[in-house]
């Protein structure tokens, strides 16, 4: 992506043309997604920025909850699916099995995480179950949609293995998170909700998110930055042990057995460290050496999450019921969230999304008239400055939370919402050629 | 820089004579180029090289 946008000539020639597009139709389904998760961004952070408090709270209390889900469900997962139903196509080289049933996800996933955010905030656990219900119908759909798109695709490396298993991930995630609201009402599992909601939040986090970048990384980095994987051997080991440590790590949590849960957490950072390795090895062989924006808080995000992969650690070895290390629950989750997982998918929202719009806006025109670039749609000086101060929210939100600070708790959901509102301006500019497609002077020569 | 190789190929495309076949190499799978291709009325045929590129050539018909 250039370092400047360049301004985008006025319109002298007719709007794209209406023939059918293969290019146009390939957009929908992700944008759709990428624009109901850019309205969570903006709502999730207005929602802390109006109730900064709610991070001085202990982590199992109802504004809590719902502002995580908020986040991670309304936000990250409905990206990452949408940049799934882009990337699953293209990375394993086929069409994605059923589109229909891709939609059908949307519309359930639109409907139900609003209900379940509402939900939580009310403590409601009757209305969370049917929200939650339609949530989990449309992460059915999602899994059984991957599956069987890595399934006819014939690939079987760890791009495919990494999206094959995030979605069988994010199903049990979901399916656990219905599991423990429903104990709440019934209490059928003799088990500490606490030590249960750690366990899910965990599932989720390295399961579906962690295992996705660990694959689909390897095939983000070559396409942003032109370069080539070295060597995958990286890229499998991390796989493997995160998965094996994962595999470990959840249930040692729910049943708050600390001496499996170390081990586990110990699997799952070495997972990371190998992955992170064969990345940096990746984007050493780049052949597009400027680092745009979105590159760099993609790394910086991958950065933050081995940071809290560190943290989870030790708190693994602290007591829990003390919470000693001087670190607490909720701290880790914002340097998870807020330092790793923002950074990563607002990076690679930042490189996708002006392409499914570009693809849209002008995949039927290619070839048959001047484009823009796809990364001309794009304002640099915008994305830079929102991603600038989404990243300096983390240090008042760390320190904010883990004193029970207000002050710095209000300084960091400020810059957090004043970020988001320059990334989020910059990339409605950016959809804004779906309705508004700039026409272009047709080069010298060349057909109108 | 991405989408440039699909944006030239397909503007070769949109020119080739009848009967022409426009050889294409790119330095990775052209996966978007393939639908787009099919749906202007193109036929592909697309091979990896020993070096990691891919030639793909498309003919009208």
């Amino acid at each position: 992506m250039p370092s400047a946008a360049p301004p985008i000539p006025t319109a002298r020639i007719a709007a794209p043309a209406a023939s059918p597009s293969w290019l146009a139709a390939q957009g929908r389904l992700p944008l759709a997604f990428m624009g109901l998760g850019l309205a969570w961004l903006v709502a999730g952070s207005a929602l802390l920025a109006a109730n900064p408090w709610i991070l001085s709270l202990p982590q199992m209390t109802p504004p809590v909850i719902a502002l995580v889900h908020a986040w991670v469900l309304g936000f990250f997962v409905t990206v990452a699916c949408g940049a799934v139903y882009q990337l699953a196509p293209v990375a394993l080289g086929t069409t994605l099995a059923s589109e229909r049933r891709g939609w059908w996800h949307f519309w359930l996933h639109a409907a139900g995480v609003p209900g379940m955010v509402y939900a939580f905030w009310r403590w409601d656990m009757a209305l969370l179950g049917h929200f939650g219900t339609a949530v989990a119908l449309g992460v059915i759909f999602f899994a059984d949609n991957t599956w069987r798109t890595v399934l006819r695709s014939g690939k079987r490396g760890p791009v495919a293995w990494s999206l094959a298993l995030a979605a069988g991930w994010i199903l049990l995630t979901v399916l656990a998170g219905l599991t423990v609201a429903a104990n709440k009402f019934w209490a059928f599992i003799p088990a500490d909700p606490l030590a249960l909601l750690r366990a899910h939040a965990h599932l989720g986090i390295i399961g579906f998110f962690a295992t996705l970048l660990q694959g689909a990384g390897f095939q983000l980095i070559p396409m942003f930055t032109l370069a080539e994987v070295p060597d995958w051997r990286p890229a499998k080991a991390g796989l493997v042990l995160s998965q094996t440590g994962l595999l470990g790590l959840v249930p040692c949590l729910a049943v708050d057995f600390r001496a499996g849960t170390v081990l586990s957490a110990l699997l799952v950072a070495a997972g990371f460290a190998f992955s992170g390795y064969g990345l940096a090895r990746t984007f050493s062989t780049r052949r597009k050496r400027a680092v745009d924006p979105g590159v760099l808080a993609l790394f910086l995000g991958l950065g933050g999450l081995g940071a809290a992969a560190v943290a989870g650690l030790a708190l693994a070895l602290a007591d829990p019921r003390t919470a000693s290390g001087g670190m607490n629950a909720v701290s880790y989750g914002v340097l998870a969230l807020v330092g790793g997982l923002l950074p990563c998918i607002a990076g690679i929202m930042c490189k996708v999304v002006p392409f499914l719009v570009w693809m849209r806006a002008y995949g039927p025109r290619v070839g048959r008239g001047p484009t823009p670039a796809a990364a001309s749609l794009s304002h640099a000086g915008l994305e830079k400055l929102g991603l600038g101060l989404m990243g300096a929210s983390l240090l008042p939100l760390l320190v904010g939370s883990g004193n029970s600070s207000i002050p710095a708790l209000t300084a960091g959901a400020g810059l957090l919402a004043t970020g988001v509102f320059f990334f989020a301006g910059n990339l409605l500019r950016v959809m804004s050629h779906l309705w508004r497609p700039a026409g272009l002077a047709p080069a010298p020569g060349g057909k109108p | 820089m991405p989408p440039e190789p699909l944006v030239r190929i397909l503007e070769g495309l949109e020119t080739l004579p009848a009967g022409e076949t426009l050889t294409a190499r790119t330095d990775r799978e052209p996966c978007h180029l393939f639908g787009e291709a099919a749906q202007r009325g193109f036929r592909h045929q697309s091979q990896i090289q020993p070096d990691g590129s891919w030639v793909t050539t498309l003919t009208r018909g």
